[in-house]
């Protein structure tokens, strides 16, 4: 499918919203419908008491004069839970009814750092305070690279910013406990991502867990790789290919899993406005289906298999993106693609605040801005949600900064009125119809550009994407440089400000980084190398006669570790090249 | 410079704002090695090297930096370093204090970088004795070359600035004075001093001794051309590649000269053809002890190439390498590369216009020039490479797609360039 398709689709969708606003302004018979229609959803309507003995609906519906009015809202928004997703893709989202809630909460806490062991304990902690059981993982440059942590000239990168995992066992000791049913565990990882992957789902069977129950997400999303964080270990064609060898066995073999997850967050990270992130997430979402669809996937299958990630910042857009984002993807995987499954047309999306908007100065104002960035990004109604901790400017998390930023979510959430009471309750503002509006124009205005460049693969080769990106990234900087971006206590309110140096870094000593290295030795020796070289061969194999690698990468994961994956596989499709 | 992870962002923020300045930048590369880094330091000839970082773990890279560089003597270098909030001031203290680093700049302190550049650079840093530079250029000794090449471009700067003084002399229409040199007003007028004269009349002198040496080491210069981002630098690093690969070449040695403009304003350059070299700076990949490279700012010579280029060809000719020139084009006569490339290479896109565009082009008129039409696997390949057949004959036309792995298109090319090579 070409995006020129995904635009048409769009287009009609739109041009089919304004017949319909204009026939329920004179088609007595359509005004009748839509107005039994919306006189069922107010008496379907659910109401509650609050605390204070305000009784309230469960769900936010508007008041309408004139049917014309109604067409307009199902047709722009849909009701929550209903096409086009601009509200939510579940009726209930967050409300507490019966003291429980229809889907979890959807905290999810980031770790990783030192050792599979330092961070496996980190887990445990986070578990304990959580209701659901969900990790999260961040790994250090090496793995992220795909070097062996005995790799004397990257030593003193072990471990930092992220856990070291290199082999088989590493995999086992890091999530030891939590081969369970009710544990997801996601992996912020993409270039190695197939074998780390691979050496986790592994490691669940062999811990009795079957493959079916798995649940959890790896990143790989190679796309954007190319577009922001440049830590691909082949060139992109082979990165989408072997990531989509993973995605279509993990469709027949773990169903529950989610082995790509379309990432915005990154290319926002870099630098992307709003709508450059959700334009070119989305097309980078559109090339993955487009490349399921040429190995006779099914469009249902491939649309319930792909979650997104997303960006809430402090700019304005943020209060509708990723519901103008829902409802794009959602004309385009109906519309255009053909994906009759209600599931399938929903975009899931898990949302994580601002990075790039927190700073060192005043560094306890950034538990203010995530703490907006929060309410933003609920308004949307996301499926999982990541606050960062205030202190990340400066240092990987503290057990202090992950309490408060969890804490913050807890309080949005079950303390707060609104999310947790009634559903919905700001969602057709006129401030969010505004921010929806433009977005959805921006992205197709976007699509269409793409298009003429030849498509999104042909636009990345020649470097578009990163173009486009790393513009509005120095806009930004000169915008805070000159203050006309106000950075409270930073450009603005600073004079007199003392710096904040209050929290300590968490540093990964020497000697965990000696006994990694030695850990990761040990187990190389310990193999059998015959069978290390056959499980290489089989990999280059497949690889250079298009098998799929993922099936043979969990052949071998057991013996053949994350570097000499990596390697044999470089062999066959040469090294990424970073753009500038 | 370098990046020791992703957020290169900051890096070309500092980068652009020290050309602005008139400071050539090199980028060094991203994720570096103490080893890969050092040898950028003294490849490139350097008098400042920054490291930004983001990640833990600066404090004993910069360490190790420093002592490597002391290890190997090298003269010149000023070591600065930066990055995100994770270098405390704790480590800037023990970085500044105890480690040897001259200077550590924090986040929002970007904009004192050029300041500091400009009050801490020292013109005179040249070596006093280049014939003692000679053996070293004759075992390969890749700081004496590097030494070597540094005066070579601190004379053709000179040279050039002879010239400019001759002409404005030249245009007060005072022919007789036109031949002589400027006088020390002149000198202390531009900043240099008289006493680096003597100096480059020695190295003038040790250069013409070198002649012998060139002629026992017989070497191939490739020129290769074409206008920015056609894929000069990719072809070139695929090219290595190929070369470390290939049997024949087992003793030979590499040195890559890669060639970008200066900024006409300012004078400064961002030199970034050694982050694309990616299989050529890789141990895992080739010998890199075979493989020297270096950037070089045009500094306005026009051409393509730069004033110095002769003279470092004729450098790392006498040192041993086989050479590739990565010349550059901005569309005007950019064909200087050829008149020191044994063999030129023209790189050319399907994006470079229509029939008009091709038959202007000067390349394509420079007896012997391959061709080579990269991005091949756009869709307006076709017609540009019919077009181009009018003009080149089938043995010297190439069509590559060369971010493509084992591209065959680039093997073809390999083949031909090494056909007469043993
Ligand atoms: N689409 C496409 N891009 C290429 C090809 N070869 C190189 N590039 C890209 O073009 C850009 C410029 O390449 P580079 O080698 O730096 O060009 P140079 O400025 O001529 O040295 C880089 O982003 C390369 O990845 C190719 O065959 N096809
Ligand atoms: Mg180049």
């Amino acid at each position: 499918m070409s995006l020129a398709d995904i635009i048409q689709a769009n287009d009609q969708y739109h041009r089919w919203i304004e017949e319909s606003v204009d026939r329920a302004k004179k088609d007595k018979k359509y005004q009748k419908d839509l107005e039994q229609a919306w006189q069922e959803k107010i008496s379907a309507l659910e109401y509650r008491s609050l605390p204070t003995e305000l009784e309230i609906p469960l769900i936010a519906l508007p008041h309408f004069d004139h049917p014309a009015q109604i067409a307009r809202y199902l047709g722009e928004w849909g009701f929550p839970g209903e096409f086009p997703y601009g509200l939510s893709i579940y009726p209930k989202a967050f409300l507490i009814v019966d003291n429980q809630r229809e889907h979890e909460e959807p905290t999810r806490i980031f770790a990783g750092l030192g050792s599979p062991e330092m961070t496996h304990e980190r887990f445990r902690y986070i578990v304990k305070q959580q209701q659901s059981k969900r990790l999260s993982t961040a790994f250090d440059t090496n793995t992220l690279l795909g070097r062996s942590a005995d790799n004397p000239d990257y030593f003193f990168d072990i471990g930092e910013g992220g856990v070291s995992v290199t082999t088989y066992q590493d995999v086992l000791t890091l999530y030891d406990g939590f081969f369970e049913d009710d544990v997801s565990i996601s992996m912020t990882i993409n270039g190695p991502s197939l074998w780390m992957t691979a050496a986790r789902l592994q490691a669940a069977q062999e811990r009795g867990q079957n493959l079916a129950k798995v649940r959890g997400t790896s990143q790989t999303d190679p796309c954007k790789e190319d577009d922001a964080q440049n830590e691909l270990l082949f060139p992109l064609g082979p990165s989408i290919k072997i990531a989509m060898d993973m995605f279509e066995w993990c469709s027949l073999h773990a169903p529950l899993y989610y082995p790509i997850n379309v990432s915005g967050y990154h290319i926002e990270q870099k630098g992307a406005t709003p709508i450059q992130q959700a334009a070119f997430t989305l097309a980078n979402g559109f090339v993955y289906v487009d490349e399921a669809l040429q190995r006779g996937m099914n469009i249902n299958t491939i649309g319930k298999r792909l979650p997104f990630f997303f960006t809430s910042g402090m700019d304005f857009e943020y209060i509708a993106l990723l519901s103008a984002v829902r409802r794009v993807w959602a004309v385009a995987l109906r519309d255009a693609y053909g994906a009759d499954d209600l599931n399938a047309q929903k975009l899931k999306a898990h949302v994580q605040t601002s990075g790039r908007s927190l700073y060192e100065k005043e560094i306890q104002n950034n538990i203010s801005r995530t703490a907006l960035e929060l309410f933003y990004a609920l308004l949307n109604y996301p499926q999982a949600l990541h606050s960062n901790s205030y202190d990340e400017p400066i240092t990987t998390p503290t057990e202090d900064a992950v309490r408060i930023a969890s804490d913050t979510q807890a309080i949005l959430f079950e303390e707060m009125g609104g999310f947790k009471d009634m559903m919905a309750y700001l969602s057709d503002s006129s401030g969010r119809r505004e921010a929806y509006h433009r977005i959805i124009h921006g992205i197709l205005d976007y699509f269409r550009e793409i298009d003429q460049l030849g498509g999104t693969l042909q636009a990345k080769a020649d470097g578009f994407f990163r173009d486009e990106i790393s513009q509005s990234s120095s806009g930004y900087d000169q915008q805070v440089h000159s203050g006309e971006r106000r950075i409270i206590g930073v450009n603005r309110y600073s004079e007199g400000r003392k710096e904040s140096r209050t929290v300590s870094r968490v540093e990964v000593s020497g000697e965990v980084k000696r006994k990694r290295v030695d850990d990761v030795r040990r187990f190389k020796e310990q193999r059998d190398p015959k069978k290390v070289k056959m499980g290489i061969q089989k990999l280059q194999e497949a690889a250079s006669s298009g098998e799929n690698v993922f099936e043979v990468t969990m052949a071998i994961v057991k013996e053949v570790t994350l570097d000499e994956w990596t390697h044999a596989l470089q062999e066959v499709y040469g090294m990424y090249r970073r753009k500038i | 410079m370098k990046s020791n992870d992703g957020h290169d962002a900051a890096i070309l923020v500092i980068a652009d704002a020290l050309k602005q300045g008139g400071i050539e930048v090199i980028l060094g590369g991203y994720d570096l090695t103490v080893d890969k880094f050092v040898d950028a330091i003294i490849q490139e000839g350097v008098h400042f090297a920054g490291i930004s970082s983001y990640n833990g773990g600066h404090v004993p890279f910069f360490k190790a930096v420093r002592d490597a560089l002391k290890k190997k003597n090298y003269p010149y270098i000023h070591l600065i370093g930066g990055g995100g909030a994770t270098l405390t001031p704790e480590d800037i203290e023990i970085l500044e204090q105890q480690e040897g680093i001259d200077k550590i700049f924090r986040a929002g302190e970007r904009d004192s970088v050029l300041p500091y550049v400009n009050e801490h650079f020292d013109f005179s840093v040249v070596p006093e004795e280049p014939e003692a530079l000679l053996e070293g250029v004759k075992t390969g000794d890749e700081l004496a070359l590097s030494k070597l090449i540094n005066l070579a471009e601190e004379k053709a700067r000179l040279d050039s600035l002879i010239e400019d003084h001759r002409n404005t002399v030249h245009h007060e229409e005072n022919k007789n004075r036109a031949t002589s040199l400027p006088d020390q007003s002149y000198w202390e007028e531009i900043g240099g001093e008289r006493g680096i004269l003597k100096t480059i009349e020695r190295y003038k002198k040790c250069l013409s001794t070198l002649d012998n040496l060139v002629r026992e080491r017989p070497s191939r210069v490739f020129g290769i051309t074409g206008r920015g981002g056609s894929g000069k630098s990719t072809i070139t690093d695929e090219l290595i590649l190929r070369f470390f690969k290939d049997g024949r070449m087992e003793n030979k040695k590499v040195a890559v000269i890669s060639i970008d403009p200066s900024s006409a304003g300012s004078g400064g350059a961002l030199l970034a053809d050694r982050i694309g070299y990616i299989y050529a700076t890789d141990k895992n990949w080739v010998d890199t002890r075979r493989i020297f490279i270096r950037s070089v700012a045009s500094r306005g010579y026009g051409q393509g190439i730069a004033r110095a280029l002769p003279d470092i060809v004729k450098i790392l000719k006498a040192g041993g390498y086989d050479i590739f020139i990565e010349s550059y084009g901005i569309g005007q006569p950019d064909i200087g590369v050829t008149r020191v490339a044994d063999q030129s290479i023209f790189v050319t896109t399907p994006d470079v216009g229509g029939a008009q565009q091709i038959e202007k082009e000067d390349m394509l008129n420079i007896p012997g020039v391959v061709v080579v039409l990269n991005k091949s696997e756009h869709r307006g390949s076709r017609h540009i490479s019919s077009l181009l057949r009018k003009k080149v004959p089938s043995e010297r036309l190439f069509l590559t797609t060369a971010i493509e792995h084992r591209n065959p298109g680039i093997n073809s090319l390999y083949q031909s360039l090494t056909q007469h090579l043993n």
